[in-house]
């Protein structure tokens, strides 16, 4: 029992990165049919803009964090605005192409600026607490705590900031929501660039608990893309539960059986959700 | 399209070209070397023109090739060492478990559009790679198959530099030939009116699920033979060889070659094999060229090579008429 529930908040934590990292490919893919394959990679120059600060600047995680968000806000811009908008007229096959090309540029950009050996991201909060017999470091508390708080934050953001709408505008009909006065290419810029900062921070908060390498976001991206489909295309609410979900089920896959097949789970559990229920458990058919 | 008389003009300098190549490189001073690169510009040429029929002829893009070549490869060099197969026979079964494991696969998959589809087959080459690193009984986990033995066929040694060679641009120039005459036949123009509307396609009476799966399955069936005749040339495998790097650099080969023509795939391959020799003064960098390169032939020339030439020589016969 004291396992189960060990291996349930250790599910949590990992989940709240992949939540928050579906969030943001749920934010560009499903509503505003941006296709990009490099949002892990977005993920991946978050947690080491983080390291950078706490190593060499401040020493303040916390900093770091915020600085992260920033810095990768502004690069999803610059990222959208040079490869994604010349495509949004185009097929979509060109689009995932660009960003195939995009996850070996950023990898190889991050090798050629911080080395391909592994880093370490040091937050300070090592300091274990114990609720009865469960165990858990301030590290992971921190990560649990902090994107809870951030996928409230967006799913605020959504509902009422204005931009927020003009999202969920444009992804219902993009021809509707210009007629009404609302710029498509500059809210598919702030998207971009509010996904990109989602990822980021996904980064910062997994990150520490794992090495930092220039391919950590490879697998993260391609967990995410699992999640939004099994909880259904365009459901922000199934990816929250699929990306809590997928944690917990990888977590308790690895404490009770196999851990080598731990990876497998997710691709799994997409492939048998794609056989049965095509739309996702969350989407409408 | 092409003229009967001008296709058999085109394949016979095919041909000839496959043929003197070899004669021409081998006594050269890097002579084993160049060799080598045209053996695994020809695999690559097989199988790049497999998915250029899914890609670019069909329009369902896989990202899990890379595993499809691998199951070509694991299946024949463990049947030639554990079950004693001839060459050959284990060459057209490792053809025959990729196509088959894409047929089983396509078949739930292609139901899902565009990037699902993907992401699916993506899924499935993880974990292809995770069978091949963790059945260790089986498949020899991280370490490999090693000591496989080369191919022989017909008595025929096939393990020296030359005669691999000519096995390999043989079955590359048989692997161009199939795709040319599926996408002139009827097969093709489904294909192409799957890949240019789906729902149109349809209405019209095509079985668009079947002949999705059957552009799948024959596309997986060369990554298969290509994964074989790999395993026999190169007689060491491991599961590092079949990565998700791998299908990335296969669509590369397609996208730039030219989607949806017959020579793309030819011209990818050799650009992107040769691409790293011309380069290595500047080694590290070559991933980040090739990134680059790859992003902008899709936005500045998303036809790619081949591409371009096919509307230069419109552009041309059109003004000689």
């Amino acid at each position: 029992m004291v396992l189960l529930l060990q291996f349930l908040l250790n599910g949590i934590v990992r989940g709240s990165a992949y939540t928050l990292v579906a969030l943001g490919v749920t934010l560009l893919f499903s509503i505003m049919h941006i296709v990009n394959f490099a949002h892990g990679e977005l993920y991946m120059f978050g947690a080491y803009v983080c390291w950078v600060f706490v190593t060499y600047v401040t020493g303040n995680y916390w900093l770091g964090l915020i600085a992260a968000i920033i810095v990768v806000f502004f690069m999803g811009l610059l990222i959208e605005r040079l490869t994604f908008r010349p495509l949004y007229d185009k097929a979509h096959i060109n689009m995932f192409i660009v960003s195939l090309g995009l996850v070996i540029v950023l990898q190889e950009l991050a090798t050629l600026i911080w080395s391909g050996f592994a880093k370490k991201l040091d937050t300070g909060y090592k300091s274990v607490r114990s609720f009865g017999n469960i165990f858990i470091t301030d590290e992971r508390l921190i990560v649990i705590g902090v994107a809870l708080l951030l996928i409230v934050a967006s799913l605020l953001y959504f509902r009422f900031a204005k931009s927020g709408k003009a999202m969920r505008a444009a992804a219902q009909n993009r021809v509707g929501a210009s007629m009404v006065g609302i710029d498509i290419n500059k809210t598919a810029a702030l998207a971009f660039g509010v996904g990109s900062a989602l990822a980021a921070a996904g980064g910062c908060l997994l990150g520490p608990l794992f090495m930092l390498t220039p391919t950590m976001g490879a697998v993260v991206v391609m967990k995410s893309f699992v999640i939004i489909i099994i909880g259904g295309m365009g459901s922000i609410g199934g990816a929250i539960i699929g990306g809590y979900a997928l944690g917990i089920v990888e977590s308790l896959f690895e404490g009770y059986a196999w851990s080598e097949w731990a990876p497998a789970v997710g691709f799994v559990l997409l492939i048998l959700v794609l056989s049965f229920r095509p739309q996702g458990l969350f989407g409408r058919g | 399209m092409m003229a009967k008389n001008q296709r058999l003009a085109t394949y016979i300098t095919c041909a000839v070209v496959a043929i003197v190549l070899p004669l021409v490189l081998s006594p050269l001073k890097a002579g084993n070397f160049y060799l080598h690169i045209l053996i695994i510009i020809s695999l690559f040429t097989m199988m790049a023109s497999g998915l250029n029929l899914l890609l670019g002829f069909t329009g369902q893009a896989s990202i899990g090739h890379g595993a499809f070549y691998g199951i070509g490869a694991y299946t024949s060099a463990l049947l030639v060492m554990d079950a004693n197969f001839p060459f050959w026979l284990a060459f057209l079964a490792g053809g025959c478990a990729a196509g088959a494991a894409g047929a089983l696969i396509g078949y739930p998959a292609l139901r899902l559009k565009g990037i699902s589809f993907a992401i699916v087959t993506f899924a499935v080459g993880e974990l292809v790679r995770l069978i091949f690193v963790n059945w260790k009984n089986l498949t020899r986990g991280q370490d490999g198959v090693t000591d496989i033995p080369g191919a022989t066929f017909l008595g025929i040694d096939f393990t020296a530099k030359l005669p691999m060679t000519y096995l390999a641009l043989l079955f590359a120039l048989l692997s161009l030939v199939l795709v040319d005459r599926i996408v002139n036949a009827r097969v093709g123009k489904a294909f192409i009116s799957i890949r240019e509307d789906e729902d149109l396609a349809a209405a019209t009476g095509v079985n668009v699920m079947g002949y999705k799966v059957l552009s799948f399955t024959i596309s997986t069936f060369l990554a298969g033979l290509a994964g074989s005749l790999y395993a026999h040339y190169m007689r060491f495998i491991n599961p590092a060889d079949f990565t998700v790097m791998q299908s990335m650099q296969l669509i590369a080969m397609v996208v730039i070659g030219g989607l949806g023509t017959v020579m793309g795939p030819v011209v990818g391959a050799v650009v992107l094999l040769f691409l790293p020799e011309l380069l290595r003064p500047i080694k590290d960098y070559y991933y980040l060229i090739f990134g680059l390169i790859l992003i902008l032939v899709m936005i500045f020339a998303p036809a790619g090579v081949m591409g371009g030439v096919k509307s230069l020589t419109t552009r041309y016969s059109k003004e000689r008429a």
